[in-house]
């Protein structure tokens, strides 16, 4: 944090009429109480005012580095005893030299300084607390405006993440190219057309419905990717073939929603669509001791090249599997003899917690 | 519809690797008696055999298909027919246009789209006839995407070259020879085609006939005056030029 005072004119301005009150104060007091006549009180007012105004900027430093969140409560006392001392005694050297410069043996001046000595040092202390307080408001000012501002920024940026989730969720080109086949349909086979709207539907039902944070039973997971399967099966015909191997003892653990979905969309962009011949995708889920072991392979053209983008999704895949489950090491990938296989191992959190 | 039978017959392949899709293209066609569709393909290499052999004066294209996109099909093909686009992307767009396709049909499209598109391609193929050398200007085409594979047709051999397996490329006239890990292959394109659509962090052309992948750079060493040389970890001796050199310099912070 830059120094509030220097740094900002407003504060500086708030600083100079706060002097200025405080030695106005005391020329009045000065004056009319101590009965100093009219120069002898202005010069003083005027100088340990300014002189101590000067002070004042440098205990700003005392009450940065002093922070009473940080330190235990006698460090921070002793360390402000210590520092308003000095500054007491600073402030009132500096200003009766500078005094001394206008004022030249005047036996009334000189009377009154010794007497009230103890006052003065009353209001050096006095004003060492004020200057603290100041300083503490306008932190506490700042740090409220700054969390504020965070605040406004960070719901932008969830509401960014949700945003850019939604869009990962439905991916467009799977979506055009599927109304495509149904706009075909339509003039072929209407019955079929309409199976696949509602096929499509209910995907796009399902994928909406939950927040990136979410957690469904697995089975509910695979029942989706079914869904998506068969639509892209409808698309791509024998190109396609599915395999899935399902424990039954798997299906009420809960899982990460939509966490598979990146999974599919691989297999289909990097197998299917890069392949004239038939790419089997096999799914193989079952439940050892307290998580699921989940694969999901398929054979790919080796002559596609295709497996460069990869990598996105499967380290979209993997953070999701550290925030959720807090491990890196959930996820493992195979490409042996043109297949390629990923490994995802879930954790049973009712077991686990 | 009433059709004059003396109206010209316009042929047309269909290369789109969905079923689906090309009996949307087909079905629609069936409006338009002056086209008649001579053959229908399901990917890029079928479809350059198709067209290599039927010459068709229309293509309908898809562009992601499996071997081979729509583009790289357009690329290895001798006949120049007119191409209509249809795909469910559309960040393909302006290359299309710049490949001087007809039409970009986005999927999915309807019947009076359609209609628009074969206007076009009935105009343009009976008013110009067949314009030449239309996939040579295309060829000079110059994109700023990172190129990451090269196709190369022989005879009706067709070979895929990855981009990580090229060594060097070589000027050869209207030609490049490009050299892989697997050998050396012809290919008609520019120069300044490869300079500026390889990644310029992994090829740089250091000569008017050289462009040199960096990792494959063994050693730059000085020849004959004021000139240099850069060995590659083939063996490969190839000639620097000055602002080549620079550029070497540049890159390797040497």
């Amino acid at each position: 944090m830059n120094h509030p005072i220097v740094s900002k004119r407003t504060n500086l301005f708030l600083y100079i009429i706060i002097s200025v009150v405080f030695g106005l104060f005391q020329y009045i007091l000065l004056h009319y109480f101590f009965k100093l006549d009219d120069m002898l009180a202005s010069i003083d007012s005027a100088v340990y005012c300014i002189s101590f105004s000067f002070i004042g900027l440098a205990i700003w430093f005392m009450v940065y580095y002093n922070d009473i969140e940080k330190n235990n409560i006698v460090v921070f006392t002793v360390s402000h005893l210590i520092s308003s001392t000095i500054a007491v005694a600073i402030w009132i050297l500096k200003s009766r030299f500078l005094v001394s410069l206008f004022i030249e043996d005047n036996a009334q001046y000189s009377n009154f300084l010794n007497k009230f000595l103890y006052l003065r040092i009353v209001q050096g202390y006095l004003g060492y607390i004020i200057a603290v307080l100041f300083y503490y408001v306008l932190i506490f000012y700042q740090t409220t405006i700054d969390n504020r501002e965070r605040e406004e920024s960070f719901k932008l940026l969830l509401r960014d993440a949700e945003l850019k989730s939604l869009k990962s969720q439905i991916n467009p080109h799977f979506l055009f190219n599927s109304l495509n086949s149904i706009s075909s349909l339509t003039m072929f086979d209407p019955e079929k057309a309409q199976a696949m709207i509602i096929k499509l539907s209910e995907y796009l039902r399902f994928s909406l419905q939950f927040k990136p944070n979410d957690k469904i039973a697995f089975i509910k997971e695979i029942e989706n990717i079914k869904r998506y399967l068969e639509i892209e099966k409808i698309r791509f015909g024998k190109r396609l073939a599915m395999n899935f191997d399902i424990s039954n003892d798997c299906n009420e653990i809960l899982v990460p929603t939509m966490i598979l979905q990146p999974l599919f969309e691989n297999a289909i962009k990097y197998g299917v669509h890069e392949n004239t011949e038939e790419t089997l995708i096999t799914v193989k889920a079952l439940k050892e001791d307290n998580h699921i072991t989940f694969s999901i392979s398929n054979n790919y053209d080796p002559e596609s090249l295709g497996l460069k983008g990869q990598g996105i999704g499967l380290t979209n895949i993997r953070e999701r599997m550290q925030l959720v489950f807090g491990s890196s090491e959930l996820i493992h990938i195979q490409n042996i003899n043109n297949n390629f296989t990923v490994l995802l191992y879930f954790p049973d959190l009712n077991v686990s917690q | 519809m009433y059709h004059n039978k003396t109206e010209p017959m316009i042929t047309a392949i269909i290369l789109d690797d969905e079923e689906l899709a090309r009996q949307i293209t087909r079905r629609y066609l069936e409006q338009f008696p002056q086209v008649e569709i001579l053959a229908e393909c399901a990917d890029g290499f079928e479809g350059i055999k198709a067209i290599q052999q039927h010459k068709p004066q229309l293509l309908f294209l898809d562009i992601k298909m499996p071997k081979l996109d729509g583009f790289e099909v357009l690329e290895l093909i001798d006949s120049k027919p007119e191409v209509i686009f249809t795909t469910a992307y559309d960040e393909f767009a302006i290359k299309a246009f710049e490949r001087n396709a007809i039409d970009y049909l986005m999927k999915p499209f309807s019947r009076e789209r359609f209609a628009v598109a074969i206007e076009k391609a009935i105009a343009r193929i009976e008013t110009e006839g067949k314009i030449p050398a239309k996939i040579d200007e295309a060829r000079e085409q110059i994109n700023n995407e990172n190129l990451n594979r090269i196709v190369i047709r022989n005879g009706s051999n067709i070979k895929i070259i990855p981009i990580n397996t090229v060594n060097y490329i070589e000027a050869q006239d209207d030609y490049v020879m490009i050299y892989t890990s697997e050998g050396k292959f012809l290919k008609q394109q520019t120069m300044k085609y490869y300079e500026t659509c390889l990644d310029p962090n992994t090829f740089i052309r250091v000569h008017r006939s050289y462009i040199v992948k960096i990792e494959q750079i063994k050693q730059i060493e000085p020849y004959e005056k004021d000139s240099f040389i850069v060995k590659t970890l083939t063996g490969a001796k190839l000639s620097v030029s000055k602002s080549g050199y620079k550029k070497l310099k540049d890159i390797l912070n040497f």
